[in-house]
């Protein structure tokens, strides 16, 4: 499983783990039901201390996208839990005034920005050419 | 800041700074002595010289020996420091400093100048050691080769030390052959009455050829070569048979005596034996010198120096390099406990116990070369004494006597060394330069004021005193004893179980010692209690007891 | 970066003989005079087993003093310390057999052949491990006859590591560990520190200038300066408790302007940028206090943390 850690840009590392799972996931490389490596495994990998990949584990749990069965192992989420819905449309919210300002910032008129997300999701999901 | 021109002066500064304190230390012997010498002489003989033989009284000559003592340890201090010593000794590598063979001067200039005021300091070294030795009218008519051959020496020394060898071990035999060759050569010169000009030039090409050696020494390390010999193709040999990880030590104490015995073994036996060896290559099978010599008005023969360097070779290294057996590296400077051997859980005790055992197997080794090394030069014929050989000589005046008495010396020498190796591990132990340093000048100084004291001190006077003092002297080591013993329990070095355990070894040894001796010697000599004393005295136990308590604060600063 | 490591597989290695009751590691109110200059100054701190903690300050500040003191090579002159609830000075066999130690200084001997060192080890240690070491030893690629001074500094790095792991001991201590060393022999250690502290209840203690990777491996971080702690926090706490604020003034100023808890002011005329020791939002408060609009605001990672805090005259933050 690849996954990038960054030092220099101020985010916690439990974080970035979670940002780039969520990604794996939204991006298809990671199926529902594939299982996701040991806490140890990735600690390893990694080169982080394990307590971090289990916080960010507890994280990605809370936020529905992966469920812990005790002794199996970590697994993709296979349904969208609805309890967690409202509290992913909360973290996006957040992430879209940021997009926003700083799109205000640069002088980004909202149709472009909005033509500019259409653009990125095609790239993601090349089978689905539905919007 | 004043700056320095020039390599001269930069050498100079340098050497300065490194043997400042030694040469410092010269000074009082070379301004007290003679003032010593002055005013005692006068006052005791009432005119100012004496005529330097052994008539009472003595202590002008315990001074003077004392004083030479002090002297001659300087000395050697002085050449180490001038040889820039502080690498390993036994290695292939040259001990030259790494950090001035990248300096951009010329090998030339950074092997003449410290060889230029390294042989001159030792020549003034040797001029003080004579002027404190002889008396003042022998001092004037002495020869003046000496002072060239400790200038001589001197640079051989540095060359050789500066030198790359091909093989370990090989650096300290040069060394002992320089000295041989370089005093040889001036006892060769006065033998056959050579001229003192003549005999001063000869030095002076001895040194120019010290200077060569030294600067391609030099050479060769910068270039990094010189440490493989040309036959060795420098490959990995490999191993025949495969490593086998599983094997182990038994246990704690038998890694520790391994690495004691590997790094410590061989020193004392090396160095006691490499004098011996040479010279009785050297003369075994030579002839037609002069076989006896009158010292001091009494006759000795060549077979009894010969004998006396064999056995004194040993036992003088035994008896100085003895602290020296207590680092975790005889060849190394370092007196502080390495990291590899501090941080394994591993109690103080059992370390020095095993150094302890090393040190018994070292001497045992010396001594065992050592008489081997005896056999075999009595066996051969002896080309001074009118071709019989010595064993020859000792089969002709044979008694059971002797034969005891040999025995006796010869198992008691091999004690004696151990005895005074181990009760002087503590010193070194400790890991502090100050204990050392203090203790060695302490030790000569006390036996300078003991011997100076036993011949002014009214005997008669004191002799119905000495049980006494003996008792108290008793009572003394056995309260220090308890203190040792205190502190070593409250540091959990010690169990009452081994305390009680040592404690009756210590005992028996002792009653044995005493019932034995007392049976052999003559009553009126020494009465049975001032010999318990005596032998309460001789069995260490203290200095022993010290040993694990010094290591504990060297390991725990 | 990618997973191309090749990586042991984790054997089930015995677990640990700590008991709970005690902390790892505990030092209290120790106190170290090297003549004149005071090493360490009334410092306390405690290691709770099973976590892994970073020891970061500048050359001469004092962890290696405090490493020392921990495996008794210094004795507490005032104050106490106890590994595993043992004294390390009065205990040397049963704290050190616990113990597994690396430092930067060379410890080892250069005339000892590696195979000799490894056996010379094992003998102090009940617990040794000879098939681990086997592995350790293959993994490293360590030829087992050649000396050690005919090691390269990497391979030397490598042969400590064998014999400070080889034992399973519950508390690691690692003194600069990465110091000198390429970023392949530093990832072996790294992934040993990790490896030892997802084994149950083993704990770490080291200390490193590489504060990318303190701040990745460690459970919890402290800062020592001139003998004295600056903090001692989780990594999540000490990353909160510091944050860096850019804010805009109406009129230019020539000074920086006085915050509570600034460590370092950067900018000129409107703009000015801080580092700060106090939580974003008492950062936002303070701003707004003094009538300046917060333009920018970002968390500080521990590179940037530690060189705020060592242009400070260090004390124990409250």
């Amino acid at each position: 499983m690849l996954i990038h850690l960054s030092q220099s840009d101020g985010v916690p590392i439990y974080l970035q783990i979670v940002n780039q799972i969520k990604y794996l996931v939204a991006s298809a490389r990671l199926e529902p039901g594939e299982e996701l490596p040991a806490i140890r495994t990735l600690a390893e990998q990694l080169l982080v201390n394990p307590n971090t990949v289990a916080r960010a584990y507890r994280e990605l749990e809370q936020a529905g996208v992966v469920e812990m069965r005790r002794t199996a192992g970590t697994f993709v989420s296979a349904t969208k839990s609805p309890l967690a819905r409202k509290e992913k449309l909360r973290v996006l919210g957040e992430r879209i005034d940021a997009l926003l300002a700083e799109a205000r910032q640069m002088d980004v008129p909202i149709d472009e920005l909005i033509e500019l997300l259409r653009q990125h999701h095609r790239t993601m999901s090349p089978q689905s050419n539905k919007e | 800041m004043k700056t320095i021109n020039g390599p001269a002066m930069a050498i100079g500064y340098y050497l300065w700074l490194r043997t400042r304190w030694m040469l410092a230390a010269l000074f009082p012997v070379a301004i007290i002595v003679p003032l010593v010498k002055q005013r005692v002489v006068i006052h005791l003989n009432g005119h100012e010289d004496y005529a330097g033989d052994l008539t009472p009284p003595y202590y002008p000559q315990i001074i003077m020996v004392a004083a030479l003592i002090a002297t001659v340890i300087i000395f050697v201090l002085l050449l180490s420091q001038f040889c820039y010593a502080g690498k390993d000794v036994s290695g292939r590598e040259s001990a030259f400093p790494r950090w001035m063979m990248s300096l951009p001067i010329r090998s030339f200039s950074l092997v003449a100048w410290p060889m230029l005021y390294g042989s001159t300091v030792c020549a003034l070294a040797c001029l003080l050691i004579f002027y404190v030795l002889l008396p003042r009218q022998a001092f004037s008519r002495m020869p003046y080769w000496p002072l060239a051959a400790a200038a001589a020496f001197c640079a051989w020394l540095q060359a050789v030390s500066w030198m790359p060898f091909w093989w370990q071990l090989a650096r300290m035999i040069a060394a002992v052959v320089c000295l041989i060759v370089v005093i040889g050569l001036g006892v060769l010169a006065q033998a056959l009455e050579f001229q003192d000009w003549l005999v001063l030039i000869g030095y002076v090409g001895v040194l120019a050829l010290a200077l060569v050696a030294g600067t391609q020494g030099v050479s060769r390390a910068r270039r990094g070569d010189g440490v493989r010999s040309p036959w060795s193709n420098g490959a990995v040999r490999k191993r025949i048979r495969p490593i086998d990880l599983r094997l182990t030590f038994r246990s704690a104490s038998a890694a520790l005596l391994w690495v004691e015995m590997r790094r410590n073994l061989i020193f004392t036996p090396f160095i006691s034996l490499i004098g011996p060896v040479l010279i009785f290559g050297l003369c075994a099978f030579h002839a037609g010198h002069p076989s006896t010599f009158y010292v001091y008005g009494k006759m000795i023969s060549s077979t009894m120096i010969m004998a006396s360097i064999f056995i004194g070779s040993p036992l003088c290294c035994s008896l100085i390099l003895n602290g020296t057996l207590a680092k975790f590296d005889t060849w190394l400077p370092d007196i502080t406990v390495p990291n590899l051997l501090a941080v394994r859980p591993v109690t103080d005790s059992k370390i020095v116990a095993a150094k302890m055992k090393n040190v018994a197997i070292t001497m045992a080794v010396t001594w065992l070369a050592t008489y081997g090394l005896l056999i075999l030069w009595a066996i051969l014929p002896n080309s001074y004494e009118r071709h019989y050989s010595v064993a020859g000589l000792v089969a002709a005046n044979f008694t059971m006597r002797y034969l005891m008495w040999g025995l006796i010396v010869a198992i008691g020498l091999p004690l004696i060394c151990w005895k005074f190796a181990v009760e002087s591990l503590w010193v070194y132990l400790y890991g502090r330069r100050w204990l050392i340093n203090l203790v060695g000048f302490g030790t000569i100084t006390i036996w300078i004021a003991l011997g100076t004291l036993a011949k002014f001190a009214p005997w008669r006077e004191i002799v119905p005193f000495l049980p006494w003092l003996a008792l108290m002297f008793v009572l003394a080591k056995g309260v220090i004893a308890v203190v040792i013993i205190r502190a070593l329990v409250d540091r959990r070095l010690l169990s009452p179980k081994r305390l009680f355990g040592w404690s009756i070894v210590w005992l028996l040894i002792v009653l044995s010692l005493w019932l034995s001796v007392k049976a052999v010697l003559h009553p009126q000599l020494l009465g049975q209690w001032l010999l318990a004393a005596a032998v309460i005295w001789f069995v260490p136990a203290n200095r022993l007891l010290l040993a694990p308590l010094a290591l504990h604060a060297n390991r725990h600063r | 970066m990618s997973a191309l490591h090749p990586m042991i597989e984790p054997q089930a290695s015995p677990p640990s003989r700590a008991d709970g009751a005690h902390p790892a590691v505990e030092i209290r109110n120790v106190t170290r005079r090297f003549g004149q200059k005071m090493a360490l100054d009334d410092v306390s701190l405690t290691l709770p087993t099973g976590t892994v903690l970073g020891l970061v300050g500048e050359n001469g500040a004092g962890k290696t003093t405090l490493i020392r003191h921990v495996m008794g090579l210094l004795k507490a002159e005032q104050g106490l310390v106890r590994v595993f609830g043992l004294d390390p000075v009065l205990e040397p066999v049963k704290v050190l057999s616990q113990i597994g130690y690396l430092s930067e200084e060379p410890d080892l001997p250069g005339w000892m052949r590696v195979h000799e060192l490894i056996r010379y080890i094992a003998a102090f240690y009940p617990t040794w491990d000879a098939q681990y070491a086997s592995q350790l030893q293959q993994d490293f690629a360590l030829d087992l006859s050649a000396r050690i001074k005919h090691l390269s500094k990497g391979q030397r790095a490598r042969a400590g590591l064998l014999c400070a792991l080889a034992y399973r001991p519950d508390l690691l201590v690692l003194d600069e560990p990465s110091s000198g060393l390429d970023p392949i022999v530093r990832r072996d250690i790294l992934s040993a520190i990790i490896r030892t502290i997802a084994d149950e209840g083993r704990t770490v203690l080291f200390s490193s200038h590489l504060l990318s990777e303190v701040e990745r491996v460690s459970d919890r971080i402290a800062m020592i300066k001139n003998g004295r702690i600056v903090f001692c926090d989780t990594t999540q706490a000490v990353r909160d408790a510091h944050t860096r604020i850019t804010i805009r003034f109406d009129e230019p100023r020539e000074q920086p302007p006085v915050m509570e808890g600034a460590l370092m002011w950067e900018g000129r005329g409107r703009e000015w940028t801080a580092v700060m020791s106090v939580p974003a939002n008492e950062a936002r408060s303070s701003a707004s206090a003094l009538g300046a609009q917060v333009v920018e605001q970002s968390a500080l990672n521990l590179d940037e943390i530690f060189l705020a805090r060592a242009n400070r005259a260090g004390g124990q933050t409250p």
